[in-house]
C-alpha cells in the first residue's frame, strides 16, 4: 500500500514537472535567444561585460517572457470559463505586473551598474507594452488563437533583439534576419500545433472546419517560405562565420523545405500534423545551431 | 573440517601472493637503482683528438682595463665557487687548479646522451671546463674521455638526425646550442661527430653564421626575452664562452658588446639588490616570497650591483664571469650604475612587432622562423603556416614548439571548417596565438632613492601570455608589489603570478594605471580557455602580490591598500572589492578590474599617515566600459590622471609618451630603435658599440 502511494506521489510530481517544463519551455528558448543575441554582437566587448550581460540579460528576459505566458493564461481564462487554470484571473494580472516589473528592474540595474545604453530598457518596456497591448486586443476579439500564437512566438524570438541591445547601440542587420527567421518558423509551428490539437480532439465543439484548416495551412506555408528567405539572407551580410553558418543552413533549408512540401500536400489531403510539427521542431533546432555557429 | 581446509587454503594463497609481491617489489627496487644507460652512451668510446692549446689572441683590453672592483668581485666569487660541488662550479676548480668532483660531471652527461631538454646548459658548462683545462691540465684522462665521448655523440641543432626532447628554439637555447656547436667544433676540428656525421670544422662553419645572426638580432633589436632575471643567466654564460673561446674576432667582439648591453640594462633597471623591472620571461619562484634573482651574482660581479650570496656559488653566468680573462664591462657602466642609483628615468624598447619582420629583413618562413620561434611566435598569423611546414620537414616534436600534435590537427581542421587559411584563423585566435609572442616591450623605469616603478607600457593588452612580468613597484628587495591575472596559457600551467592575461598598463613617474579585461574569442577559443582553466583549476581572477610581512606598516581603506617600508610609501587601489587570500596575495574575483598604484616618500609627505590621508582624499572616478574602463584619478603628486582602454594616457592634461620608445632613452644613451650603434656617455667617458663594423670603442 505504501509503495503504491509513493508511486502515485512520484507520478504526480513527474506530471507536475512535465507541466511546469511545458510552461517554461518557451521562456527557456527565449533565454537561449538572448544568449545568441549577446554572442552575435560580442565583437569589441570585453569578457567582463559579456559575463554580466549574460547573467543579467537572460535573467531579466526570463521574467519578461514569463509575463508573456501569464498574459496567455489570462486570455485562456477569459476565453473559456471552464478552463482549468492553477490561478485566478486577478492573480494572473498581478503576476503579470510583478514579473514584468522584476524584468524591468533587472534591466535597469544592469544599465546603471554597468553603464549600458538605454536601448535595452526601451526594448524591455516595449516588450511589456506589447504583451499588454496584444492581451487587450485579444480580449476584445472572440477568438484569441492568433494573439496567443503571436505572444508565444515573440516571447521566444524577441530575446535575440534584447540580447543584442545589451552589447551594442546599432544592431547588425543579420540579427534582425535571425529574429524574423525564428519568428516565422515558430509561428508556423504554432499553427501546426493548433491543427494537431484540433485533429486529436474529437469534440464537435472544438473540431475545425476544413476551410479553417486550409487557411491555417496556407498561412503556415507562407511563413515557412519567409523563414527560408530570411535564413538565407544573412549569408550576404557580415556575419562572423559565414562558412560555419552555411553548413547548418543547408541542413535547415532541407528540413524547412521538407516541411513546406508536407504543408502544401496537407492542404489538399489531410496529413499527420504531428509529423509536420516534429519536422518544424527539428528545423527550429537547426536554426538555433546555425545562429550559434554564425557567431 | 571443510572450513579448516578452506581457511588453510586461503592462508596458503595469501602467503604465495605475499611472496610474489615481495619478489616483484625487490625486482623493481633493484632495477630502479641500476642507471639504465642510453644506447648512445653504451656504444663504444668516441675516438677523438682534441686540440692541445687555445688562445684566440684577441685583446679586449686595448682601450680600457677592467676596474679593480670587477677584478676583486671576480676573485671573491671564484674563491667561493671553488668549494662548491655544483656542476658549473667545476669550471672554477679547473681554472684554480683544484681537484674536481667527477661524480657531478658524470651525472650531467646523461642528459647529453639522451638529448634531453637543457642539455645545452650542461654542454656549455662542460666546454668551459675543457677549454680552461687546456691551460691547467687538471682533468683526469678518465673524466676527459667521458666528457668528450658525450660531446662527440651529442646533438647540436634540430636539423641533425635522432629524436630528442630538447627545446632548441627559445632565445637563450639558440645561443647556447650555437655556442656549443662552435666551441665543440673548434675543440675537435678533425674528428667526426657520430650523430651529425660532420667534422668539427664543419660544425664550426655551420655555427658561425647562426651565432652572428643571433648577435646581430640582439644588437639591433634587443632581447625578446626582455630583462629576464632567469634567462639572462644562460645568455651571459654562452656569451662569455664566446668571448673567451671563439676564434672568430667578429664573434668575440659582438659577444662582448652584447654583454655590455646586458650590463647597461642592469645599470638602468636594478634597484636595491633586485632586477626590479618588467620581464619577458619570469617564474613565480623568482618573484614571489624571494629576495634573489638568478642573475643577481652576475649583476654583482659585472657592476657591483646588489649583494653577493656565498650560497649561489655554482651559478652558470657567475662562474663564467669569474673565470673569464677576456671579458670585463667597460668602467663607464659601473659608474653609470652607481650614478643612476638615486634618481633616474629610463625608457627602452626590446623586440619588434610581428608585422615589422620585413622592415628588418626577417622572413616568416624557413630558417628565419628561428627569430619568431624565439619570441614564442610559431602560431602567430604570419608564421603559423611556415611553422607547420618546418615541423613537418624536420619531424620536430611539436611539444617542443607549440604543444601537442592534436593542437596542430585541431587548428588545421578548424580553419578548414571556418573556410579560412591557417593565418586567417590564427588571427581570429590572436588573443592566444599572438598573445604568446614576446612582441615589442616598451619598458619604462622611474627611480628615486625610496622607490622604483617599472613596467611595460600598454603591452599587448587583453592578450594571453606565458611568463610575462608586466610591472613592479619596489620599495626594497622584498617589499615590492605587482598585479597579474592568471589563466590560459601560463607556462607549464603552473604559474600563478606570471604570464596570464596582459593588462593595459600605463606608467608615468610614480603613478601607474593597470586595467585588466579582454575581448572574447571564437567559441572554440573560449572552449580551449575553459578547458585550460578547468585542467589547471584556475578561476577567473586577478590579484596583487603584496607581501604584508615585507612592509613596516600595511593599511587598507576605501579600496586602497597602503604599505610603508623605511621612507618609501605605496598605495594600491582596486576598483573591484579585494580580499586577502594570504599574507602576500590580495585577490579580486573576475577577469575585469582596474588597479591604480601611486608611490611616495618622506621627501614629499610628512609621514606615512599623511601620505595615506592625502591619497584617500584624492578623487577616483572609474566608469566601466564595454572594454576596460574610463579612469579619472586626481593624484596628489601628479594631478589629474585620465586613461581608458584605448585612449591616450594623460597626466595633468599632458599626453604621456607610452611608446614606441627608442632602443634606449635616458641621460646616458639615446639610441633610435632598429639602429646598430649604441653610444653611451657619462661625463667624459664614452662607450660606442657598433654592430655595423663590429667595433667596441671606448674613450676615457
Amino acid at each position: 500500500m505504501k509503495r503504491k502511494e509513493s508511486k502515485t506521489r512520484i507520478k504526480k510530481s513527474i506530471n507536475r514537472l512535465k507541466i511546469s517544463f511545458q510552461f517554461l519551455k518557451p521562456i527557456i528558448k527565449g533565454c537561449i535567444m538572448v544568449f545568441i543575441g549577446i554572442l552575435l554582437t560580442r565583437i569589441g566587448i570585453g569578457v567582463g561585460r559579456l559575463t554580466t550581460n549574460l547573467i543579467y540579460g537572460t535573467l531579466a528576459f526570463f521574467f519578461l517572457a514569463f509575463s508573456a505566458l501569464v498574459v496567455i493564461e489570462i486570455l485562456r481564462i477569459s476565453e473559456d470559463p471552464s478552463y482549468n487554470s492553477p490561478i485566478t484571473k486577478k492573480q494572473a494580472i498581478i503576476l503579470f505586473g510583478v514579473m514584468n516589473a522584476i524584468g524591468l528592474c533587472l534591466t535597469v540595474i544592469n544599465i546603471i551598474v554597468y553603464y549600458l545604453s538605454i536601448l535595452s530598457l526601451v526594448i524591455a518596456i516595449s516588450v511589456g507594452v506589447l504583451w499588454l497591448g496584444l492581451g487587450l486586443c485579444a480580449i476584445k476579439r472572440e477568438k484569441n488563437d492568433v494573439i496567443i500564437k503571436l505572444i508565444t512566438t515573440l516571447a521566444f524570438s524577441v530575446g535575440i533583439i534584447y540580447g543584442a541591445t545589451l552589447n551594442v547601440l546599432f544592431i547588425p542587420v543579420y540579427v534582425y534576419f535571425f529574429f524574423l527567421t525564428a519568428s516565422f518558423l515558430q509561428l508556423s509551428r504554432e499553427n501546426v500545433k493548433i491543427l494537431n490539437i484540433g485533429d486529436r480532439n474529437k469534440s464537435p465543439k472544438l473540431k475545425m472546419s476544413s476551410e479553417e484548416r486550409v487557411k491555417i495551412l496556407k498561412s503556415s506555408l507562407i511563413l515557412q517560405l519567409l523563414a527560408i528567405v530570411f535564413l538565407i539572407l544573412p549569408v550576404f551580410t557580415n556575419i562572423m562565420n559565414p562558412i560555419l553558418y552555411i553548413l547548418p543552413l543547408v541542413f535547415g533549408l532541407i528540413i524547412i523545405g521538407l516541411a513546406a512540401i508536407l504543408t502544401k500536400k496537407s492542404i489538399s489531403n489531410q496529413r499527420d500534423y504531428k509529423k509536420l510539427g516534429f519536422i518544424l521542431k527539428i528545423g527550429i533546432l537547426v536554426e538555433l545551431i546555425a545562429f550559434i555557429l554564425a557567431s | 573440517m571443510i572450513l579448516n581446509h578452506k581457511i588453510s587454503q586461503s592462508q596458503n594463497r595469501m602467503k604465495r601472493s605475499k611472496s610474489v609481491r615481495l619478489f616483484f617489489t625487490s625486482l623493481i627496487l633493484l632495477v630502479a637503482h641500476i642507471p639504465i644507460a642510453s644506447p648512445i652512451e653504451l656504444a663504444e668510446q668516441w675516438d677523438y683528438s682534441m686540440i692541445s692549446e687555445f688562445d684566440h689572441g684577441i685583446d679586449l683590453f686595448e682601450k680600457f682595463n677592467a676596474t679593480s672592483g670587477f677584478r676583486f668581485r671576480q676573485s671573491i666569487y671564484l674563491n667561493n665557487s671553488r668549494f662548491s660541488e655544483g656542476l658549473y662550479a667545476q669550471a672554477s676548480r679547473v681554472y684554480a687548479g683544484d681537484d674536481i668532483n667527477e661524480e657531478t660531471i658524470e651525472e650531467s652527461l646523461d642528459s647529453i646522451y639522451n638529448y634531453e631538454d637543457c642539455m645545452d646548459f650542461r654542454i656549455n658548462g662542460l666546454l668551459r671546463m675543457l677549454y680552461l683545462n687546456l691551460d691547467t691540465d687538471i682533468l683526469s684522462t678518465k673524466i676527459k674521455n667521458k666528457v668528450c665521448d658525450a660531446l662527440g655523440k651529442g646533438k647540436y641543432w634540430y636539423t641533425e638526425p635522432s629524436d630528442d626532447t630538447a627545446i632548441f628554439f627559445t632565445e637563450n637555447h639558440q645561443i647556447l646550442f650555437h655556442t656549443s656547436e662552435l666551441l665543440v667544433g673548434q675543440l675537435f676540428p678533425n674528428d667526426t661527430f657520430t650523430n651529425s656525421g660532420m667534422t668539427g670544422n664543419q660544425h664550426v662553419e655551420n655555427a658561425l653564421p647562426l651565432i652572428e645572426r643571433w648577435l646581430d638580432w640582439r644588437g639591433q633589436l634587443g632581447f625578446t626575452e626582455w630583462n629576464s632575471n632567469t634567462y639572462l643567466t644562460e645568455d651571459i654564460a654562452a656569451l662569455v664562452n664566446l668571448v673567451d673561446f671563439a676564434s672568430d674576432a667578429d664573434i668575440v667582439y659582438k659577444a662582448a658588446m652584447i654583454l655590455d648591453l646586458i650590463a647597461f640594462g642592469f645599470a638602468n633597471n636594478y634597484y636595491k639588490n633586485r632586477y626590479a623591472t618588467s620581464m619577458g620571461r619570469c617564474y613565480d619562484d623568482t618573484r614571489v616570497i624571494t629576495s634573489r634573482d638568478s642573475i643577481s651574482e652576475a649583476a654583482w660581479i659585472m657592476l657591483g650591483l646588489g649583494k653577493h650570496n656565498p650560497c649561489d656559488n655554482s651559478n652558470m653566468a657567475a662562474v663564467a664571469l669569474a673565470t673569464s680573462e677576456n671579458y670585463a664591462p667597460p668602467p663607464i657602466l659601473e659608474e653609470i650604475a652607481e650614478n643612476a642609483s638615486l634618481y633616474f628615468e629610463h625608457k627602452e624598447r626590446n623586440s619588434i612587432y610581428l608585422e615589422e619582420g620585413p622592415d628588418y629583413g626577417i622572413k616568416y618562413k624557413g630558417d628565419d622562423l628561428m627569430y619568431w620561434w624565439s619570441m614564442a611566435g610559431p602560431l602567430a598569423p604570419q608564421t603559423i603556416e611556415g611553422s607547420f611546414n618546418l615541423i613537418e620537414k624536420y619531424d620536430i616534436d611539436p611539444w617542443t614548439i607549440c604543444g601537442p600534435q592534436f593542437l596542430i590537427d585541431f587548428l588545421k581542421i578548424s580553419s578548414f571548417f571556418h573556410g579560412m587559411t591557417l593565418s586567417e584563423y590564427s588571427e581570429t585566435l590572436k588573443l592566444l596565438s599572438r598573445g604568446a609572442c614576446y612582441e615589442t616591450a616598451n619598458v619604462y623605469t622611474y627611480r628615486t632613492p625610496y622607490y622604483q616603478l617599472s613596467g611595460a607600457q600598454d603591452h599587448m593588452k587583453g592578450m594571453n601570455g606565458f611568463q610575462e612580468h608586466i610591472w613592479q613597484a619596489s620599495l626594497d628587495d622584498s617589499a615590492y608589489v605587482f598585479t597579474n591575472s592568471p589563466g590560459g596559457l601560463s607556462k607549464d600551467f603552473k604559474q600563478f603570478f606570471m604570464g596570464g592575461w596582459k593588462p593595459r598598463a600605463t606608467f608615468y613617474k610614480n603613478i601607474g594605471v593597470i586595467q585588466y579585461d579582454r575581448e572574447s574569442l571564437p567559441l572554440e577559443g573560449e572552449f580551449i580557455i575553459f578547458l585550460l582553466n578547468a585542467f589547471t583549476n584556475n578561476k577567473p581572477l586577478n590579484h596583487a602580490y603584496f607581501p604584508k610581512l615585507a612592509f613596516d606598516d600595511v593599511k587598507s581603506q576605501n579600496g586602497w591598500t597602503f604599505g610603508a617600508k623605511d621612507d618609501g610609501y605605496i598605495a594600491l587601489y582596486s576598483y573591484e572589492p579585494t580580499r586577502w587570500a594570504s599574507d602576500y596575495e590580495l585577490r579580486v574575483k573576475g577577469f575585469k578590474n582596474v588597479w591604480i598604484v601611486e608611490l611616495g616618500s618622506s621627501d614629499e609627505y610628512d609621514s606615512f599617515d599623511d601620505f595615506v590621508s592625502e591619497i584617500l582624499d584624492a578623487d577616483v572616478n572609474i566608469i566601466p566600459e564595454a572594454l576596460g574602463y574610463d579612469v579619472y584619478y586626481n593624484s596628489p603628486s601628479q594631478g589629474k590622471i585620465t586613461v581608458s582602454w584605448n585612449a591616450p594616457f594623460y597626466v595633468d592634461k599632458k599626453k604621456i609618451d607610452i611608446g614606441d620608445y627608442h632602443r634606449f632613452y635616458n641621460d646616458f644613451c639615446r639610441q633610435e630603435f632598429g639602429t646598430k650603434i649604441t653610444d653611451i656617455r657619462f661625463e667624459s667617458k664614452r662607450l660606442e658599440l657598433n654592430f655595423n663594423n663590429c667595433t667596441r670603442y671606448y674613450k676615457d
